[in-house]
C-alpha cells in the first residue's frame, strides 16, 4: 500500500548507497568563528567524490566541554571512495585551512586501528622547531606559528561508511522544493554522524551513470529534468516542475536511514501536498551500491 | 584466576634481588610463586620465596607484597599487566623495567625507582631516592613510557635521560631535575634543587614560579598561552588538581638547556 507523509505520495523505491571510507575530526579555536573559519575552508570544493576526491562538511559544533581543549570548535566529517583518497587529501586540507587559520588545534574525532595523518605529516612545518608530546596515550605535535604554536594531533581514525543515501523531492514549484529542501536538511543537521555534502545539503544536479561524451562518467540526469519533458520519458507528471535531491553520507547506514526518516518527514511537513508532488530516491537498479535504502521501509 | 598475597614472615639473612617477585606474577599461582628464587647479593645462597613469604591466594585479582620490604631490590621488575600493591618500604631499582600494568606502593622507594620503565602506571604514596626513572646500567635512555605520580618527595636527578612519559612529584625535588632530558614530561608541585633540567635537549619540565631558573642554561620565562597546557592540566587533574587549576591560566615559559644547545621548555605555573 502506497504510503503518504503529512499527504504527500512517497513512492515504493530505494536510495542506493556505497561503501565509503570515512575520518572525522575536530577543529577548535579561540572562538567559534574562527572554527568556523578554519572549517569552511577545508570542507570547500567537497561536495562529492566525482570531481572533488572527497565528501566534506561539518558534522556538528561543539561547545568548550565537548573538546579536547575546552575550546569552542566544529567536528568535521569527511567520505572518500578510497582510503588513498583520505590519506592524500586530509592531510592538504588541514595544511591549508586549519594550520593557516589563526587559533586553531587539530583533534583526532574518531578511533579506528587504520589511521589518517594529521600532524604525522603536518609536523615538517615546523622545520625542526616542532615538539612532539605524547598526553593520555595520544601524541600531539606543536608547531610553532605566528601566533604562538598550531597544536595538532598525530592522526585520526579511518573507519568504513556509506555514502550516497538520498532523497529526491518532486515540487511543484522551485520555490516549494527549495524551501522543502532547506527544511529537511535543517532537520538532518543535528543528526549524529551524518552529513549533506552539497551546498545547502542539496543538489539539483542529479546525475546518472556515462555520458554521450566520451571520458565523462557522470552527467545530467535527463529523466529528472522537468524542461526535457518533451523530449525524453520522465517518471512523473506535469505537475512536477523542480526537483532536489538530498544527498547524505554517515557512517552507519542506521544513521543515515534515521537522516532519510527525519529529513523526507521534516519537508513534507513543512510544504505539504501543496508544494510537494511527491518524494522518490535515486537508485541504479541496485546494481552498483550494497546498500538499499527503501523508503517504506526508512519511514516506518 | 585469582590473586596472590605475598606477606613478610621475617627480615632475609642479607640484601635480595627481588626481580622475581614482577613480571608475570599475577598469572602464577601461589605453588609456583612459593617456589621462586631470591637470590642473595654478593652471596652465592639462594632463598626461595617461601623462605621469607607466606603466600596465599587473594578473592581479587590484585598481587598484594606486604612487610618491611627495604632489603629487597627489584621488586616488581618488568610488571607487566595487572595491579601490584606493594606495601611498606622497598630496596632500590623498585619497579624497574615496569612494563604495564599498575604497581602501587604504600610506602617509600630507594634509588633507581623505575628505572628505564617503558609502560604501565606507578604510584607511590612516599618519596623515592635518587635517579627515579634512570636509564639501566649501560643504557642511554631512562623512561620511555607510562606515567608515575609521586606523592612525596623525590632524590637528586628525578627523570635523568627520560625520554617519553609522565613524571609527577607532589612534593620536593632534589638537585638536577629532569637532567639531560630527552623528551617527555615532569611535573613537580614543590621546590626544586639546583641545576635544574641541566643538560635537557627536549622535553618539558612544569614547576612552580618560585623557583629559580639558571640564566646561563635558561632563556629568559615570557607569559605564553598554550594550547597544549590545557591537554596536561586534563590529564593532570585527578593527581594533582591545584597544579591542573593552575595551568589553565596564563604560565611562563623557558627554553633550554641553551648551554647545551637543547630546546627543551620550563613551564613556570603560578603556586
Amino acid at each position: 500500500m502506497p504510503i503518504e507523509v503529512a499527504g504527500v505520495p512517497v513512492e515504493e523505491t530505494f536510495a542506493e548507497a556505497f561503501d565509503m571510507k570515512a575520518t572525522r575530526f575536530l577543529v577548535t579555536a579561540e572562538t567559534l568563528a574562527w572554527a568556523r573559519d578554519a572549517a569552511a575552508a577545508m570542507c570547500g570544493f567537497g561536495t562529492s567524490v566525482i570531481a572533488c576526491g572527497i565528501e566534506i562538511a561539518v558534522e556538528t559544533e561543539l561547545s568548550p566541554d565537548q573538546t579536547p581543549d575546552g575550546r569552542p570548535g566544529v567536528a568535521i566529517l569527511a567520505f572518500a571512495v578510497s582510503s588513498k583518497e583520505l590519506e592524500s587529501q586530509i592531510p592538504r586540507r588541514a595544511g591549508q585551512c586549519v594550520l593557516t587559520c589563526p587559533t586553531t588545534a587539530l583533534f583526532a574525532g574518531c578511533d579506528g586501528e587504520k589511521r589518517i595523518a594529521l600532524g604525522k605529516q603536518l609536523r615538517y612545518f615546523g622545520d625542526g622547531f616542532q615538539i612532539s608530546k605524547r598526553i593520555g596515550g595520544r601524541r600531539y605535535w606543536r608547531i610553532p606559528v605566528m601566533d604562538g604554536e598550531f597544536l595538532c594531533e598525530e592522526d585520526t581514525g579511518r573507519v568504513d561508511a556509506v555514502g550516497g543515501g538520498n532523497f529526491l523531492l518532486l515540487g511543484r514549484s522551485l520555490h516549494a522544493v527549495a524551501r522543502a529542501c532547506r527544511t529537511a536538511t535543517e532537520a538532518i543537521a543535528p543528526l549524529p554522524g551524518v552529513i549533506t555534502p552539497f551546498p545547502g545539503g542539496a543538489t539539483r544536479s542529479g546525475s546518472k551513470v556515462g555520458s554521450k561524451y566520451r571520458g565523462l562518467f557522470a552527467s545530467t540526469n535527463e529523466a529528472y529534468c522537468p524542461t526535457l519533458r518533451a523530449l525524453v520519458a520522465q517518471p512523473f507528471g506535469e505537475e512536477v516542475h523542480a526537483i532536489l535531491e538530498v544527498v547524505i553520507d554517515g557512517l552507519t547506514p542506521a544513521q543515515i536511514a534515521e537522516a532519510m526518516r527525519v529529513g523526507i518527514t521534516a519537508a513534507c511537513e513543512d510544504v505539504g501536498p501543496a508544494g510537494l508532488v511527491a518524494v522518490t530516491a535515486g537508485n541504479y537498479g541496485g546494481k552498483l551500491g550494497r546498500h538499499h535504502f527503501h523508503l517504506a521501509e526508512v519511514l516506518r | 584466576m585469582s590473586g596472590l598475597h605475598l606477606r613478610l614472615r621475617a627480615a632475609p639473612p642479607g640484601e635480595i634481588d627481588a626481580a622475581a617477585l614482577g613480571g608475570q606474577l599475577h598469572a602464577m599461582s601461589a605453588a609456583e610463586v612459593s617456589r621462586l628464587p631470591l637470590p642473595r647479593l654478593g652471596n652465592t645462597q639462594q632463598l626461595r620465596v617461601a623462605d621469607c613469604f607466606a603466600v596465599s591466594p587473594r578473592a581479587d585479582q590484585r598481587v598484594v607484597v606486604e612487610g618491611d620490604l627495604r632489603q629487597f631490590h627489584r621488586l616488581a621488575c618488568r610488571w607487566t599487566a595487572g595491579e601490584l600493591v606493594v606495601e611498606g618500604d622497598v630496596g632500590e631499582r623498585f619497579a624497574s623495567q615496569l612494563r604495564g600494568g599498575v604497581v602501587r606502593l604504600e610506602g617509600n622507594a630507594s634509588a633507581g625507582a623505575a628505572e628505564q620503565m617503558g609502560s604501565g602506571e606507578l604510584r607511590i604514596s612516599g618519596s623515592v631516592g635518587d635517579e627515579l626513572g634512570r636509564p639501566l646500567p649501560g643504557r642511554r635512555s631512562g623512561i620511555s613510557g607510562g606515567r608515575i605520580v609521586v606523592a612525596g618527595r623525590a632524590g637528586h636527578r628525578a627523570g635523568y635521560r627520560m625520554r617519553r612519559g609522565t613524571i609527577v612529584i607532589l612534593g620536593d625535588c632534589g638537585n638536577a631535575a629532569g637532567c639531560d632530558l630527552v623528551a617527555g614530561t615532569i611535573v613537580v608541585a614543590g621546590a626544586t634543587g639546583r641545576d635544574l633540567g641541566a643538560g635537557m635537549r627536549r622535553g618539558t619540565i612544569v614547576v612552580p614560579d618560585s623557583n629559580a631558573l639558571s640564566p646561563v642554561r635558561f632563556s629568559r620565562p615570557q607569559r605564553e598561552q598554550l594550547s597544549i597546557a590545557r591537554l596536561l592540566a586534563h590529564e593532570l587533574l585527578p593527581a594533582a588538581p591545584a597544579i591542573a587549576a593552575a595551568l589553565q591560566t596564563d604560565i611562563t615559559r623557558a627554553v633550554g638547556d641553551l648551554s647545551a644547545g637543547g630546546m627543551g621548555e620550563v613551564w613556570l605555573y603560578r603556586r
